[in-house]
């Protein structure tokens, strides 16, 4: 149980890969605060969470890229469990954005969520933390912020500015004891994942089962990522014996990156 | 963590970083075998850890790891004694401060040598017994130097970024197999090789050392060095079960200091 009474908040926790980690740090002891703008998820994982009595998670409903709602998720967390040792920036949307699209509005939503929603989240969790008491700021990014796909101009560039924001925000708190890091997560058994890889097959015309199964093959695992792993992965990163990582990328990608 | 029915091997586990891995495998159950050239370290390791938990789970055994005979011999003695390998932790190595111009070769080479040939030689038999799709793992230990240069230690950074090469080219190569390959990068670890690397650029700069340990940890962003169980933690997580998706990465554990 090394995140026994730590309060953690997940954003974007009703489905995908947040919701794993919140089931993680569930069974590692953790508090866990999930929020997400859409309902029907978060009371598809309400419903989850109490069938094992274990886990126990505080749910919000919440637009991170809406400062007031921002405030009601960490006032929630407050009022409930006192205090705010943790934030998982996980809340985030992607897809494809042709530059030669003439609607500008994937941009403008991919770089609102992903950066000035992680950006309202962690301002506001890092005013309600304490300084010295092993706080933990972990961004949710991708192998796609450090390198790059035809087409995803809008993800990519927001997911590369997650980067440049872990690590300078990582000395800015590093006093604080507050460690910040980044999770880039290669291909991950989600929905999310798969409406991506259709969508590149669309792109390529190519037939969508073909193209994931090269995709897949092109993993060196050879399979997707089981969003439990990422979990995992957080838990190290949010628990006291991971103090001295910070401002790191670290890549769960079964290979497809390397150095 | 359980790693009851794992076999390790730790080089250099005698001494700081290498002896603090040692304690946590030993501690979750595993058995380790322990090398290098000093058998007096080995076995007064062994024995300290030994009588910790109670169990003989540590078997010093002395060896050039630069010799590939005596490389090949001891992951025989581990088949012979356990049967099998799961964990290889390429931890042993040699820093020093050899300037370019000034510096003899021998001291070139040596570094090199065991830097790289060791890690080399012990890889290629570990590989050769480990089971394929048995959770089979390689960390090697790097350095924060194998991310950036340090003046006058031209052979230790040349040879760290070159373990950090190797682990992400022989992860790919052994993927299939199920084994993963990464690197870990501590920066400053209390250990003595550190205080020797301290008391060696001290002097080269002509400044008392505890004044130059000073400005060294006023350097990283969370103000201490690290201590050799935090390095033995994320070793820890890598050898999980869950950790078998993070493959060919170079993770540094270092305050802050190298992104």
């Amino acid at each position: 149980m090394v995140l026994k009474d730590k309060v953690i908040i997940v954003t974007g926790g009703g489905r995908g890969i947040g919701k794993y980690i919140a089931r993680r740090m569930c069974e590692q002891g953790a508090k866990v605060v999930i929020c997400s703008r859409n309902e029907r998820n978060l009371e598809k994982t309400r419903k989850d969470f109490e069938k094992q009595s274990n886990l126990e998670a505080l749910i919000v409903r919440a637009d991170i890229t809406l400062k007031d709602q921002v405030k009601t998720v960490i006032d929630k967390t407050l009022e409930k469990w006192g205090k705010i040792d943790g934030l998982v920036n996980n809340a985030g949307t992607g897809g494809m954005n042709p530059i030669t699209w003439a609607d500008d509005g994937q941009w403008f939503a991919i770089l609102e969520t992903n950066l000035h929603g992680l950006y309202f989240m962690t301002k506001a969790v890092l005013g309600a933390m304490k300084k010295g008491e092993n706080g933990r700021i972990i961004n949710i990014a991708s192998h796609l912020s450090k390198t790059s796909f035809p087409c995803y101009t809008a993800y990519c560039t927001a997911e590369h500015a997650i980067l440049g924001f872990t690590r300078s925000l990582a000395k800015e708190v590093a006093k604080d004891g507050i460690t910040v890091n980044a999770i880039c997560a290669g291909l991950i058994d989600t929905d999310f994942a798969k409406k991506r890889t259709h969508e590149m097959a669309d792109q390529l015309g190519l037939p969508q089962r073909d193209y994931t199964q090269n995709v897949i093959n092109a993993v060196p695992i050879k399979r997707l990522i089981d969003p439990l792993e990422v979990g995992s992965l957080a838990v190290y990163l949010a628990s006291d014996q991971a103090q001295a990582v910070t401002g790191q990328a670290i890549d769960i990608n079964g290979g497809i990156l390397v150095p | 963590m359980d790693l009851k029915d794992k076999i390790s091997i730790v080089t250099g586990g005698g001494t700081g970083i290498g002896k603090a891995i040692t304690e946590k495998l030993a501690r979750e159950g595993s058995r380790v075998m322990i090398c290098s050239r000093n058998l007096e370290h080995l076995e007064k390791t062994a024995r300290d850890i030994n009588d910790q938990v109670g169990e003989e789970k540590v078997f010093p055994l002395q060896a050039d790891i630069n010799n590939k005979e005596d490389v090949e011999k001891s992951v025989e003695e581990v088949i012979k004694k356990w049967g099998d390998l799961h964990i290889l932790v390429n931890n042993a190595g040699k820093s020093g401060r050899v300037p370019l111009l000034g510096g003899k070769d021998e001291e070139w080479l040596d570094i090199l040598d065991t830097n790289l040939n060791g890690m080399y030689f012990f890889s290629k038999a570990a590989l050769r017994v480990m089971k394929d799709n048995a959770g089979g793992r390689i960390i090697n230990i790097s350095s924060v130097l194998g991310k950036f240069g340090v003046s006058g230690y031209t052979a230790y950074s040349a040879s760290k970024h070159g373990v950090i090469g190797f682990s992400s080219a022989l992860a790919l190569e052994v993927a299939p197999r199920g084994i993963t390959v990464n690197s870990i990068c501590p920066g400053w670890v209390e250990t003595q090789m550190a205080e020797k690397g301290i008391n060696e650029t001290a002097t080269a700069l002509g400044m008392n050392p505890e004044e130059f340990k000073k400005t060294q940890i006023s350097e990283i962003p969370i103000k201490r060095f690290i201590n050799p169980e935090e390095v033995a933690d994320l070793v820890l997580f890598l050898v999980g079960e869950d950790a078998r998706a993070i493959t060919g990465q170079a993770i540094s554990i270092c305050g802050g200091v190298t992104q």
